[in-house]
């Protein structure tokens, strides 16, 4: 039931921007004590954005937020805290290097005179866990650091239930979960309703959605597009039905053509990082699409291939030659295969200048004559690709950090010309850049394509997938669920296969 | 314009950024100190500022590269103490066999620089290694072969210092000189050149800075990043036995407690020429500068008739008036 109507929360008109990005537009939203309010909306629809707002993470731009009629300006997340309002995050909150016990009560330690009670908080975290009833098997002394990724999880929910809470906010806490620790959350998530709290739940397992979700509003390119105000109306096939719908178009190029001889061949691969028998084929002139939900493996397939994830069967074959076992990055990097990370840190070094930036990976191999750099030629390769890709600032002494996402990206694509690489993997390229840098990386995609590289283009963005692909595969559960000709598909089609639909009829 | 990897015309505030806070820092002092005493800026008194800064400035210059690599050489003090009991225990052993022929001083010398300098060469690879490998704390593993290099030192040393050493070692590698000039200087600036071309030239230079700065981006260019992080510690063990061997050369005996307090002045010299605690950053000419900087001001605020614990004191607020500063400087707009 939906419990009494008495508004808990009233969020008016939030509207957040960040550069080059308008995540949050004018967005809506109410919350009952004793419901459970859905957000739902593919990747980029803004409701997570939305739930930072309201946990205090950063302010909106514009908007006011009501609790119980009271309008409130978070100043901070300990503030929002202070209001009643708990959330468990994507990303955790725990400090790895204390205990579970310590971690529960981290802001909120009992004790007097400045000194902890830790016999006391012991005994109340033990018999706070065994009221919670998930199935949690572990020493509340042990380190968050040895903990496995679920008990993580269950740590983190738990310390938002410690809290005394009259908002809650869940975002994604199942997808590290196993099936009878989803029913604990489930039971615990029934709870709070009974004792007229109010429950924020983002989730893209249908199941979940449909089971618990008393309304459900749809969030699309950051706007509200609709609210499911009964219960009867939460199903499958109206969600499916709400992401799909038209949405602001972004201009794609014309795909090419001539795809030729196959120059990756992937058989049965499998990971430790949970890859499961991944069999595909990549050839010249091919944009071969990965998708999948956050959590699906998607990333995971271009790591492997970079030799950044450990490999425990299968094969990789690159132009007919079979490639080790313990493949490393500079395997792959010497046979011609370039990898553009999701998380673009984590291949940049951002207090260096763009000059090294660009060269790194080609140093030894293209401007180093025993050893020694031949600078003037570094500098005529590396300006000829600033200027190719349009990199701003055009200056290559630039260190790293003073440039925008979209351009830290151009330097990456730079080290792959320089390296004069033939299968490019891009995962998640377009995260974070305004629509116009997005429209150049399409174009530059497609070029490349018709030039005869291979590309790889790993993404959570269903449009892109649709377009700028020749043929996409969609990873569910770090296996590949599907894969299927761009001719074939349509945004319903991808839609089911992302959330692993396949087969069950639109109502 | 796009320039070519050249400094173009900037502001006054943009070209503080490049050089650094140092450079002016350095112009102001030595105004200072020559207005106090007019020695200071006298060709004998310059001259002796080279000539102490010749040991620092070798130390610095290797401790330079594990601050770049992200980490830290806290070992290094106590290796100038181990190459200075290695090498004259060598070359005292060594006269013992012999009876006297006449090459037999200048093979003994020969012996024991080279056994003190591949010992702590050694010792250097081994940190590396265990901080490449085993991902160790370098903060721990060279605080752990600080004490263990300390502990050898003490038994090789058996708890005295070494004297009676061939004449040629004092007289060359202490005092010598080459075309008037003095012989450990020449090495400073045979090892800066050397180390000049080595980060600036050389694609390991490179390396380094791209593993300090980013260790993940060094791995997704195909950086073996372990071999370079052993070869950093490498060269800072590497130089600090050659300026253990120089500095025992010059005091003309084997000493247990050389150098103790070289180590800090040491990371103090490379952060002030520019090394970044944390990585990524750091040069030779700056770090030459920082070693010459600190020298420069404890003799001149000797000529002052400063005692060494007001010096202690102005040189701890110097340094953080300088790094400071950087950091001010270096934030990203």
């Amino acid at each position: 039931m939906t419990g009494n109507h008495e508004p808990l929360l009233q969020m008016r008109d939030i509207t957040k921007t960040f550069p080059g990005c308008l995540a949050v537009d004018n967005v809506d939203f109410d919350l009952r004590c004793g419901e459970v309010h859905v957000l739902f909306g593919e990747n980029g629809a803004g409701k997570t954005t939305l739930v930072n707002v309201l946990s205090g993470v950063y302010p909106a731009d514009k908007g006011d937020i009501y609790i119980s009629g009271k309008k409130v300006s978070l100043r901070n997340a300990h503030h929002a805290q202070s209001l009643g309002i708990s959330a468990v995050h994507q990303e955790f909150s725990l400090i790895p290097e204390l205990s579970i016990v310590a971690n529960l009560f981290l802001g909120q330690e009992l004790g007097s005179h400045g000194l902890l009670d830790k016999r006391e908080m012991g005994e109340r975290a033990v018999t706070f866990m065994k009221n919670l009833a998930l199935s949690f098997d572990v020493d509340l002394n042990e380190k968050i650091a040895y903990l496995t990724l679920a008990e993580r999880q269950i740590v983190e929910i738990a310390k938002a239930f410690m809290r005394d809470t009259r908002i809650m906010i869940l975002d994604e806490p199942t997808s590290a979960l196993a099936e009878t620790e989803k029913l604990s959350l489930f039971k615990i998530v029934a709870r709070l309703k009974e004792e007229g709290k109010g429950i924020i739940y983002i989730s893209h397992v249908m199941d979940e959605i449909t089971g618990i979700g008393d309304r459900v509003t749809i969030l699309r390119d950051g706007k509200k597009i609709d609210v499911l105000e009964n219960r009867e109306d939460i199903t499958e096939a109206h969600l499916i039905k709400s992401i799909v719908g038209e949405r602001k178009r972004e201009i794609y190029p014309e795909l090419g053509t001539e795809i030729t001889n196959k120059v990756l061949e992937v058989n049965n691969l499998s990971t430790k990082s949970g890859l499961k028998d991944i069999t595909f084929d990549l050839r010249a002139g091919e944009i071969l699409g990965i998708g999948g939900l956050p959590g699906s493996g998607k990333s995971n397939v271009g790591r492997a291939l970079f030799g950044l994830d450990k490999i425990t069967e299968g094969e990789i074959i690159m132009s007919g030659e079979k490639l080790p076992k313990h493949l490393t990055p500079s395997d792959s990097l010497k046979r011609g295969l370039i990898y553009s990370p999701a998380d673009k840190l984590e291949g940049l070094a951002l207090c260096r200048d763009i000059k090294e930036n660009q060269s790194l990976p080609v140093l030894l191999e293209k401007f180093a004559v025993r050893g020694f750099i031949e600078k003037a030629r570094e500098i005529e390769a590396v300006r000829e690709q600033i200027e190719k890709l349009d990199i701003k600032p055009d200056d290559m002494n630039k260190e790293l950090q003073y440039l925008s996402g979209g351009n830290q990206q151009k330097v990456i694509i730079a080290r792959g010309f320089l390296k004069g690489a033939t299968i490019f993997i891009f995962d998640e390229v377009t995260r974070g850049i305004d629509v116009g840098s997005k429209i150049g990386f399409f174009e530059l995609i497609n070029k490349l394509a018709k030039g005869g590289a291979a590309i790889i283009y790993i993404s959570s963005e269903i449009p892109e997938l649709l377009h700028l692909c020749h043929s996409v595969i969609v990873m569910y559960e770090f296996s590949i669920f599907k894969q299927e000709d761009h001719k074939e598909l349509t945004r319903e089609k991808l839609a089911h296969y992302l959330f692993a639909l396949e087969g069950r009829a639109l109502k | 314009m796009m320039d070519r990897g050249r400094i173009t015309t900037r502001s006054p505030l943009e070209l503080l950024r490049r050089v650094g806070i140092l450079p002016p820092l350095l112009i102001v002092l030595i105004t200072f100190f020559n207005i106090q005493n007019p020695i200071f800026l006298s060709t004998l008194n310059v001259l002796n500022v080279i000539r102490q800064t010749t040991y620092l400035a070798i130390l610095a210059m290797g401790e330079m590269l594990p601050l770049i690599v992200g980490g830290f050489d806290l070992s290094i003090g106590a290796l100038i103490a181990f190459a200075s009991i290695i090498s004259t225990t060598v070359m005292k052993g060594g006269m013992g066999w012999y009876e006297a022929p006449v090459f037999a001083p200048t093979i003994m010398v020969v012996m024991g620089c080279s056994a003190a300098i591949l010992a702590s060469l050694g010792i250097g690879m081994i940190n590396g290694s265990v901080i490449a490998y085993f991902k160790v704390s370098p903060f721990i593993v060279t605080i752990a072969t600080m004490t263990i290099v300390g502990g050898i030192t003490f038994i090789v040393s058996r708890g005295t210092n070494v004297f009676g050493l061939p004449d040629a070692f004092h007289e060359v590698l202490g005092a010598g000189t080459i075309g008037g000039f003095p012989i450990p200087i020449l090495f400073m600036i045979g090892i800066a050149a050397g180390m000049y071309v080595l980060m600036n030239r050389s694609y390991v230079g490179r390396y380094f800075w791209a593993i300090g700065a980013n260790v993940r981006a060094g791995t997704l260019s195909g950086i073996a990043t372990r071999k370079y992080i052993i070869l950093a510690y490498a060269i800072s063990a590497f130089l600090a036995g050659i300026s253990g061997v120089l500095l025992t050369a010059r005091v003309g005996s084997g000493e247990m407690t050389l150098g103790a307090p070289l180590m800090l002045r040491a990371i103090a010299a490379a952060v002030l020429g520019g090394a970044a605690v944390g990585g990524g950053r750091g040069n030779i000419p700056g770090v030459l500068l920082g070693a010459f900087f600190i020298t420069m001001m404890s003799n001149g605020m000797n000529l002052m008739g400063l005692g060494s614990f007001e010096q202690a004191i102005a040189v701890g607020f110097l340094l953080i008036l300088a790094v400071a500063t950087d950091q001010y400087l270096l934030r990203p707009r």
